[in-house]
């Protein structure tokens, strides 16, 4: 008893202390809530991001591959706060009659109601159709994965490869996030050996032989926010992105060449020109996926 | 006298009976009543204080007094705010928003009936306030009818910041123009 | 077709099936008949993992593994809920399931397992939660399965998660809600392995022990106050049995307990609550 008198005694001074440091906190969280624009410059006039990170620095990645069973292929992405898990699942259907040779990729980027209070649950909202349909064009267009490498019997049977992309944490830049995901799946996934039998007009795969899929040229994103017309920054945060009226997105391939560059929003920098900006990013980007490519190696 | 524990409790845990000893304490916050005994309600460290025994959890945002809001629509009868701060702690975020109103009549402790919506509040400004009730439907009914309780940040017509100079103008320091409004009087005055 | 077709997704072709595998060599198919657990007792759970914390645009969220299960929970909450006024919270649940997450694949649009589920652990989670302290507001709780194998153990490892979400978020509860769920093995068609476990009990089945159970009981409860929130019993079970089997899954729950409020102590510490340590 004497003992847990003492303890309480000792600890209401500090609990008194400690108080006044989470009202400072409290303070400075208000201000973000109540100034958020004036709350990121001050923090970009001291050459940082409120994450700590420098101005023109990108968060931390991890990689997680193959966790989820159910998939022949997974990864599970984290940059910064922001998650997301890439599932790959195959199935079989018959080639349509305009593209005998070839089959299906069919990839969707869902940001479900559970990674942020501003989603709402139901169908696909306007981010998410969006990052769909860029996802779609950076692997048709760059042919990350031939159509005609997923044929089995020509005319006959053909693997849909269903690319399905989950945002767990949606703390901004979720296109970088979701293209590294879908990567790094498609180099984990592994498909089981079709046979197309004529027959009974079946296909039937095997048990014990599976191999990885043709991959082509295996693109990654790297986004940008401009801030005030003056600050280029990288991988934005979702606090930061609300204040970014313009986005850039550059995605390129192992050998740097373009896949996909996007500008969204009126503006650039002041006193630099469009071309520098696009510059300056490209090059950025080039070290980034330098990066990004070393964790898709792994 | 106040006196607290260490030990982290969770939902359904019973209070340490060192805290919960005669005389019989009243119930705070975190805690219930099942069964004859206190139990804790949120994931925290117990406490009591005086006769007043409580579990002090995550920071809470409740429907609390002392609320910070943004002016968003005025109407001759009523301001309409959107709630964004409470207790001095941000209202979490989300696509709905904390709404409330703050009617004509709960603008000023005094000449309530002489006030004019329009020069107590603009669009924009930041205005502190208590919450008088859950309302209606819609919305929080709140009150500045305190001296402390007003205006605490606008911007001039012109955009720059204006400071207060009396408990019903404001003044803007780059252009010397003053613009009207219920004032909360700044701390530390 | 073109009245479902669905503008918001990536079209995908009108039927594809999942892979059909050749059929097994005959010689191992009679071993992989209606087997014996062996990598655990008929009557010990699952492994386990719970984290809370993890997703941080969430007021609360947990993450829970447990066997081939996994399970993704955030709630947002309490926050403002649109007219008509309540005087108490309301409870707003969804259960939604990766397209990745079971065998075959899942189709969004196609899938109405989630509905049932989400109304189930509504209905579990409800009596867990002081939700007279919340007039006006709404608590929205959202659980993404990102793995799944049988649907029971979806429903015992949900509400142990989005228990553990909401505990997290600070919000009022009565106590922690976990699930248990309890088969009874078919003696039928169970074959030889029947005799030798006596009442044929098997805790947390996996997908393929769910096919031969004969009834199966999923119990939420809050075991902190001895206190059964949900039963769903479905199958053919004996009065006296269904009693014994709720027993067992009660007292199996004990466990998840211990291993729920280890997992929210140390997220609580994570949050900064707890001892003030000494400076």
């Amino acid at each position: 008893m004497a003992a847990t008198a003492s303890m309480s005694s000792s600890v209401q001074p500090e609990a008194s202390t400690s108080s006044g440091a989470t009202s400072a906190a409290a303070a400075a969280t208000v201000f973000q809530r109540l100034h958020p624009s004036q709350y990121l410059s001050r923090f970009l006039a001291q050459g940082y991001r409120p994450d700590g990170r420098k101005v023109r620095s990108w968060r931390e990645v991890s990689v997680n591959v193959g966790s989820i069973s159910t998939a022949h292929g997974s990864s599970l992405v984290r940059m910064g706060d922001t998650t997301m898990v890439c599932g790959i699942k195959a199935e079989i259907a018959e080639p349509s009659a305009s593209t005998p040779n070839e089959g299906f990729v069919v990839p969707n980027i869902d940001l479900p109601a559970l990674s942020s209070s501003r989603f709402k649950p139901g169908p696909p909202g306007d981010e998410a159709q969006t990052y769909s349909n860029w996802l779609n064009d950076l692997v048709v267009s760059s042919r990350t994965l031939p159509l005609s490498s997923l044929i089995i019997a020509p005319g006959k049977a053909a693997w849909v490869i269903y690319i399905d992309v989950v945002c767990i944490n949606y703390d901004g830049n979720a296109f970088d996030a979701a293209v590294l995901a879908v990567m790094t799946a498609l180099k984990n996934a592994r498909l089981p050996r079709a046979t197309y039998d004529d027959d009974s007009g079946r296909t039937i795969c095997s048990r014990t032989e599976r191999f990885p899929l043709q991959l082509g040229r295996i693109p990654l994103s790297c986004s940008y926010g401009i801030f005030e017309s003056t600050h280029l920054l990288p991988d934005p945060t979702s606090f930061e992105t609300r204040l970014l009226p313009t986005t850039l997105t550059i995605a390129l391939d192992e050998s740097d060449h373009a896949c996909l560059i996007r500008q969204e929003g009126l503006g650039g920098v002041l006193g630099a020109s469009g071309e520098r900006v696009i510059g300056e990013a490209w090059g950025m980007a080039e070290e980034r996926a330098k990066e990004l490519r070393e964790l898709l190696e792994d | 006298m106040a006196s607290s524990s260490t030990q982290i409790l969770l939902p359904g845990q019973p209070l340490p009976s060192s805290l919960t000893a005669p005389p019989v304490p009243q119930l705070g916050s975190g805690v219930y009543e099942y069964g004859g005994k206190i139990l804790a309600s949120v994931i925290g460290i117990p406490k009591r204080e005086g006769a007043i025994v409580s579990v002090i959890g995550r920071e809470e945002s409740g429907n609390t007094p002392d609320v910070g809001s943004v002016v968003t629509r005025l109407s001759p009868l009523q301001a309409h705010v959107t709630l964004t701060t409470s207790n001095n702690r941000p209202l979490p975020e989300s696509s709905e928003e904390f709404v409330g109103v703050i009617r004509i009549g709960d603008v000023r402790l005094t000449e309530r009936d002489k006030v004019k919506m329009g020069e107590c509040f603009r669009l924009g400004d930041l205005v502190k306030a208590n919450v008088l009730s859950l309302g209606d439907a819609r919305s929080y009914y709140l009150s500045t009818a305190a001296n402390e309780l007003g205006v605490v940040y606008a911007t001039s017509e012109s955009g720059n910041p204006l400071v207060p100079v009396s408990y019903q103008e404001m003044e803007d320091e780059q252009t010397g123009k003053r613009e009207r409004r219920k004032v909360a009087k700044p701390e530390g005055i | 077709m073109s009245a479902t077709f669905d503008r918001r997704r990536i079209p995908a072709p009108e039927h594809s099936t999942p892979p059909i595998y050749e059929p097994l060599p005959s010689s191992s198919e009679n071993e992989a008949g209606p087997s014996r657990r062996t990598d655990r007792g008929p009557l010990e759970s699952r492994p386990i993992f719970l984290k809370t914390g993890l997703i941080s645009q969430a007021n609360g969220s947990g993450y829970i593994e447990s066997g081939g299960v996994k399970i993704a929970c955030s709630v947002y909450g309490p926050r403002p809920k649109p007219p008509p006024y309540s005087p108490q919270g309301s409870l707003n649940l969804e259960v939604k399931f990766a397209p990745f997450a079971s065998d075959p694949r899942r189709a969004p649009l196609r899938d109405t397992e989630p509905l049932p589920l989400s109304a189930l652990l509504t209905q579990s989670l409800l009596p867990t939660i002081h939700l007279h302290l919340y007039p006006k507001s709404s608590i929205d709780i959202y659980l993404v399965v990102l793995e799944s194998d049988a649907l029971s153990n979806v429903l015992s490892a949900g509400l142990t998660v989005a228990s553990a979400a909401v505990a997290d978020a600070g919000i009022d509860m009565y106590g922690l809600g976990v699930g248990g769920v309890l088969m009874d093995k078919s003696s039928v068609d169970g074959g030889v392995g029947v005799g030798v476990e006596e009442d044929g009990l098997l805790l947390d089945p996996s997908k393929d022990e769910e096919t031969r159970a004969k009834g199966m009981i999923v119990v939420g409860s809050m075991p902190a106050l001895g206190k059964v929130t949900n039963l769903f019993l479905t199958g053919e079970v004996d009065v006296d049995q269904a009693v014994d089997m709720i027993d067992k899954a009660i007292s199996a729950s004990k466990e998840t307990h211990t291993i729920l409020a280890q997992a929210l102590v140390e997220g609580a510490e994570e949050r900064g609550i707890g001892p003030v340590p000494a400076a």
